[in-house]
């Protein structure tokens, strides 16, 4: 802003910051990653009941569906394997469940990037008819406040009776803990060299070099910026179902919006097939392949993938203790 | 006016006052806080703006290669708006509605930057792909056209590398015509090219391609999210804020003005009141020293007056006493006198005829007494003597003797009854023998009570109680009085007594014109009286009933209106020392 | 030769009737007094009221204040209606104030006598009455000039507090007053106005003083009619008053207008009917030029010598 004050042109400011930009890059390897923080600063109490909140199926409607039942936390890594999750009374919804973890990382929730936090997302499932199935929040209030020790926790953390707000709140604070740091690709990035494979390392390198890095970097490779499905090949091209959903431009209606998603992160994404928005790509190779015909240009060779695949696997971090 | 109203005045005028300010208050922002917290807000999102346009041109030129730092300061310019909003610039807080639109202004302008700058992301990740890819890419086709001697391609891939890098680093609009005109060729030279190389060409092309569409858009979305106004939004939404803050802080020195000169008024009030207290104060200690003075004259004369009244009252009943006395003395008196003067008159005549009487005896003696002289003595004494037994002279000396003898015998009645009923030869409490004491005051009363029939039903065997007699018969002067005024000329006043366990009961009834419950309620009560001012003092039978209770003893009434009345003396045989020190 | 009992037998006396609850009283009385008068006797008002309708040439009434039923003053009082000529005497054993206001400004008596009497003094006093109802000759002020219907009103006032009260008084009644505040203010204006014929004397301090001045007056004025306002009153100074100053009120304070004028009025019609009455005896004298006295004298000598 100081520099369009000052009266430059933006072409004499472009043109000025290539000249500083080269010098930098020269100077320094670029950092696409970085490692994931080990703890997240949380009110632990807030975090305790929203933990117990995660896992009670009262939220739901007919009892049998808690916040874990589509992002399990034990032998799914936050999502739950399916296509789409099944809801109450076996409806299913038209989005894969990403994982819950890490997506304290992400800039946005959800695929089109409709919530901005995690708050705003916890409101969403419970009284989605095909999720939760709550009919309003004032029901749910009055469900939990039956239980006792609900109503003395809220009291004792909160200072204030159930409501919908403390309910996501204590949620989305648990939600908070739920990272998986060290992995060893942050354990290398931490200067680690022996932490990854040299699979991994060509991999990493590959990574970079057909432009996957371009769209998932930062701390969580991906989750802080949306991105077209085909940008480089018209998705309509693709033999599966991608084209179907409008993503992001069924929230802001732009044209330009259509087809757009939030990048997710690659985390995890070896241990949360399916794959994209609807779950539709069942292998990660499958996935790999996809996103370097459609998003990159470009064709890869199953060496590369395989190599790519295998720095995907070092990005798997561990589940901190005493969160699950 | 009355300082007990000047006072309500002035606590109205300062608890309303007070009111008024508080609820003025109330409706004005704590400015100052409010001005640093937004200023800060304001500052930072300024901050933050100025980061986003420096951050996004960083990602454009790949000092950043990630838009973590990009997101985090668009995310935190967000959540800065929304909290504000939250805090200060929404219409519950806000009133003023230049602010609001320049909020909403600024909010919108943001919201729209924010949306460039994630179009610029995606494009800019797109673009910088391609931009890197292309050249390798080209650079490849280079080496397969020079193996296969394609000279021409050769060159046209080499130029289209030169004038993409030259136009994606440096942005020259000449490389983009020379990009334009060379994609045809580019299409063209593809037939030529050996099959294996077709692929990589068709991506060589699409790359180049998206370069040039891509590259565009990331910079026009780029410069429109920096040329977005959202600066000079926050500098009008600055301006406007503290050209608020200024009127708010007007009004708030306006309002410290009249807090003020509200604290002036106050304080002139008080001094004020507190003058007027202070000459009401010292008013007040004069008029209570006066008054006091008063109280306690009042009081000495009334304590005064109450012993003037008591003896008073002991006078008056003296008074009537004497009156009854005086009127049952002198009516005796009066006749016996006024007999002795007739009976000497009287006298005069026998006198005539007994010196009749000697002259005759005189005549007798002489040797040779005159008959004649004799006969008409004897005449005249016969004469005499007739016209006075005609007139019953004799009878009549007789009659009036006798009648002197009894009015004699009545004052002597009288005289005793009036030393029994005083008994001033006996000031100590005695053994009294209570119907001598009745009997006395009878007597005395003797004139009052008139007509009136007394029927006296004595108790046999009444033992003689210890008591001060005197103060008794005035009691029981007391309570005959009473009887005799409150009946008719004929009425029936009946005295009986009669020994008990605990000593001796004196009845007092009558069939007079008895009381009212209200009447009887008061009648110990000092200065009560049904008579008329100055006919009684009020005190008799307050007077009575001290006398009995210093007794230990006990005075009950009964009375129905005009049925009558009964009053009922107990008395104690004995006394305690107690009591007995009370009487003397 | 007539003997004296004849002469006292068939001497014509003056009938007097006496009024007691006390037969003793009543006897002793009789006794003492049947020589010179006429007794009748009663032993209550009611007796007595009979007795003096039945009589018309009744002289005197001696009542005793105290008697069951109808007290003394209140016989006298309605003796004075029926028979206003009758002299009225109360008698009583004990001077009540209350009794003696009531008798002097109820019942007009003319005497008060206290038991015990003298009875030769109560002789003086009977025959006193007698004359004083029959003659009125010592209504004849010696030396001053004759009465008029013109009445003047005296007011001695020694206590000035009430002047207001008196100017009042005096403008209602339209009678010329003169005020005066001593004794020999009084004198003075009785001396050179041969017309006054109310004094009131007003006194807080009723004393031997204040009674001599009215017996002063009275037996030099006696056509005066004399009120006494006081507000020390007392039974003893009133009966004082009354016997030798002839008051013809005694007031006891507080006086108001109200109270005052029809007393004043009374006083003036009292004084209008005696100048009345003392014209026309002294027209009876003039005419027989004090023939009927010599006549009624001659009478006397001449019966006596019989």
């Amino acid at each position: 802003m100081f520099l369009l004050n000052a009266g430059f042109t933006d072409r004499q400011v472009l043109a000025g910051l290539l000249f500083v930009s080269l010098g930098c890059a020269k100077a320094t390897e670029p950092t696409f990653i970085t490692p994931i923080p080990q703890h997240m600063a949380v009110d632990e109490a807030k975090a305790k009941l929203g933990k117990t909140l995660f896992f009670d199926k009262r939220l739901s409607t007919d009892n049998s569906i808690s916040c874990a039942t589509c992002h399990d936390l034990n032998g799914a890594f936050g999502a739950d394997g399916q296509q789409f999750s099944s809801g109450v009374n076996g409806l299913q919804g038209t989005r894969n469940s990403p994982t819950v973890f890490n997506a304290v990382f992400n800039f946005k929730q959800f695929w089109d990037g409709r919530a901005h936090d995690l708050v705003e997302q916890a409101r969403g499932p419970v009284t989605n008819p095909v999720e939760m199935g709550m009919a309003t929040w004032t029901e749910v209030v009055r469900k939990l406040a039956d239980d006792s020790q609900y109503v003395e926790a809220f009291q004792q953390i909160y200072g204030q009776g159930i409501n919908e707000d403390l309910i996501v709140d204590a949620i989305a604070e648990y939600e908070k803990q739920l990272i998986t740091p060290n992995s060893p690709f942050d354990q290398f990035l931490n200067g680690d060299e022996s932490a990854i494979t040299a699979k991994q390392k060509k991999g990493y390198e590959l990574f970079k070099a057909y432009g996957c890095v371009s769209c998932h970097q930062g701390k969580n490779v991906g989750g802080n910026m949306f991105q077209k499905m085909g940008v480089l090949k018209d998705i309509n091209l693709q033999s599966g179902s991608l084209n179907e959903d409008l993503g992001r431009y069924e929230v802001t209606k732009n044209e330009w919006d259509k087809r757009v998603f939030k990048v997710p992160s690659l985390r995890l994404a070896v241990k949360t097939a399916p794959y994209f928005h609807d779950g539709s790509v069942k292998t990660i190779e499958e996935a790999v392949d996809i996103m370097i015909e459609f998003q990159l240009g470009r064709t890869v060779p199953k060496d590369d993938r395989s190599s790519i695949i295998a720095f995907l696997e070092s990005l798997v971090g561990e589940i901190p203790e005493g969160v699950l | 006016m009355k300082p007990s109203i000047l006072l309500l005045i002035y606590l109205s005028l300062a608890i309303g006052g007070a009111a008024g300010i508080v609820y003025y208050q109330s409706t004005l922002p704590d400015t100052e806080q409010m001005n640093n917290d937004v200023s800060q807000k304001l500052l930072s999102i300024d901050g933050l703006n100025a980061s986003v346009g420096e951050l996004a041109l960083r990602s454009r030129h790949h000092i950043d290669n990630n838009y973590d730092n990009l997101t985090r300061t668009t995310a935190l310019l967000e959540q800065s708006l929304v909290s504000l909003e939250q805090r200060y610039f929404n219409p519950e807080q806000l009133k003023d509605p230049m602010l609001l639109r320049n909020f909403e202004l600024l909010n919108k302008e943001i919201m729209i930057q924010n949306d460039l700058i994630e179009s610029f992301k995606s494009h800019n990740s797109v673009l910088r792909n391609s931009v890197r890819y292309a050249p390798a890419a080209g650079q490849n086709l280079m080496q397969i056209a020079r193996e296969a001697k394609l000279i021409e391609a050769e060159g046209l891939y080499a130029q289209v590398v030169r004038e993409l890098l030259e136009y994606a680093l440096l942005g020259s609009s000449l490389s983009e015509e020379k990009l334009k005109i060379a994609l045809p060729k580019l299409a063209e030279i593809e037939t030529a090219l050996p099959e294996f190389a077709q692929i990589a060409h068709l991506e060589f092309t699409r790359h180049v391609k998206t370069v040039l569409d891509e590259k565009a858009l990331t910079d026009q979305y780029l410069s429109k999210a920096l040329l977005t106004t959202s600066s000079s939004k926050i500098q009008g939404l600055s301006q406007a804020w503290n050209q608020w803050i200024m009127q708010q802080s007007s009004q708030a020195a306006r309002l410290d003005q009249w807090v003020m000169a509200y604290i002036a008024f106050l304080l002139v009030g008080l001094g004020f009141i507190a003058w007027k207290l202070r000459s009401l104060y010292l008013h007040l200690d004069h008029e209570v020293a006066v008054q006091t003075a008063e109280v306690q004259k009042a009081f000495d004369d009334l304590k005064e007056s109450e012993s003037k009244l008591v003896q008073s009252e002991k006078m008056a009943s003296l008074g009537q006493m004497v009156a009854g006395v005086a009127h049952e003395i002198n009516t005796p008196l009066g006749y016996i006198s006024s007999n002795v003067d007739t009976i000497r008159l009287n006298m005069g005549e026998l006198d005539g005829i007994l010196q009749s009487v000697d002259m005759i005896s005189q005549e007798i003696s002489q040797s040779k007494p005159n008959t004649k002289k004799i006969g008409n003595i004897v005449k005249r004494m016969v004469h005499v003597y007739r016209s006075m037994r005609q007139r019953e002279t004799l009878s009549e000396i007789e009659d009036l003797l006798q009648d002197s003898s009894y009015g004699l015998s009545e004052i002597s009645d009288l005289v005793s009854s009036l030393k029994d009923f005083s008994r001033l030869d006996r000031t100590s409490v005695l053994d009294t023998d209570l119907h001598q004491g009745l009997d006395a005051t009878l007597k005395i009363c003797s004139s009052l009570i008139g007509q009136r029939q007394v029927i006296k039903t004595y108790g046999q065997n009444i033992p003689l109680i210890e008591c001060m007699p005197a103060q008794l018969n005035q009691v029981f002067m007391n309570i005959i009085t009473n009887s005799a005024q409150a009946t008719a000329d004929d009425g029936v006043i009946e005295i009986i007594t009669r020994a008990t366990d605990q000593g001796v009961e004196i009845e007092f009834s009558d069939n007079g014109s008895g009381m009212s419950e209200s009447t009887i309620k008061q009648i110990f009560d000092p200065f009560f009286t049904t008579k008329e001012v100055g006919e009684g003092t009020g005190l008799g039978m307050s007077i009575s009933y001290k006398i009995i209770k210093s007794h230990g003893g006990d005075i009950e009434v009964n009375s129905l209106l005009n049925q009558g009345t009964q009053v009922t003396v107990k008395l104690p045989l004995k006394q305690s020392q107690a009591s007995l020190s009370v009487i003397k | 030769m007539p003997t004296l009992a004849d002469t006292v037998v068939t001497q014509p006396r003056p009938q007097v009737l006496l009024v007691d609850d006390e037969p003793r009283i009543l006897r002793s009385l009789r006794a003492a007094l049947k020589r010179d008068y006429d007794i009748t006797t009663a032993s209550n008002g009611r007796d007595a009221q009979k007795i003096i309708k039945a009589n018309a040439n009744l002289s005197v009434i001696i009542s005793d204040e105290r008697m069951p039923g109808l007290l003394g003053h209140e016989l006298l009082a309605w003796s004075k209606q029926h028979r206003p000529q009758v002299t009225r005497i109360l008698m009583t054993g004990y001077s009540d104030l209350q009794a003696i206001q009531n008798s002097i400004n109820e019942a007009e008596v003319f005497k008060y006598i206290t038991k015990p009497w003298n009875i030769g003094e109560l002789k003086a006093v009977i025959d006193d009455g007698i004359i004083h109802e029959n003659t009125h000759h010592q209504f004849l002020d010696s030396d001053r000039p004759e009465p008029t219907n013109e009445c003047l009103l005296a007011i001695m006032n020694r206590v000035n507090s009430n002047d207001g009260i008196y100017h009042k008084v005096a403008k209602s009644l339209a009678k010329k007053t003169v005020m005066a505040d001593d004794i020999g203010a009084v004198f003075n204006v009785l001396e050179r106005h041969s017309n006054v014929g109310v004094l009131f004397v007003d006194d807080d301090r009723v004393d031997a003083d204040t009674v001599n001045t009215v017996t002063l007056i009275h037996e030099k004025y006696p056509s005066v009619v004399i009120i006494v306002a006081t507000s020390a009153a007392d039974g003893n100074s009133a009966i004082k008053l009354l016997n030798s100053g002839q008051i013809f009120r005694y007031l006891v304070k507080p006086l108001t207008a109200t109270r005052l004028l029809p007393m004043l009025q009374a006083a003036i019609k009292q004084y209008e009917e005696k100048a009345a009455k003392q014209a026309h005896i002294k027209q009876a004298y003039s005419d027989d030029t004090g023939d009927s006295l010599i006549k009624a004298y001659w009478q006397k000598v001449m019966k006596l010598w019989h």
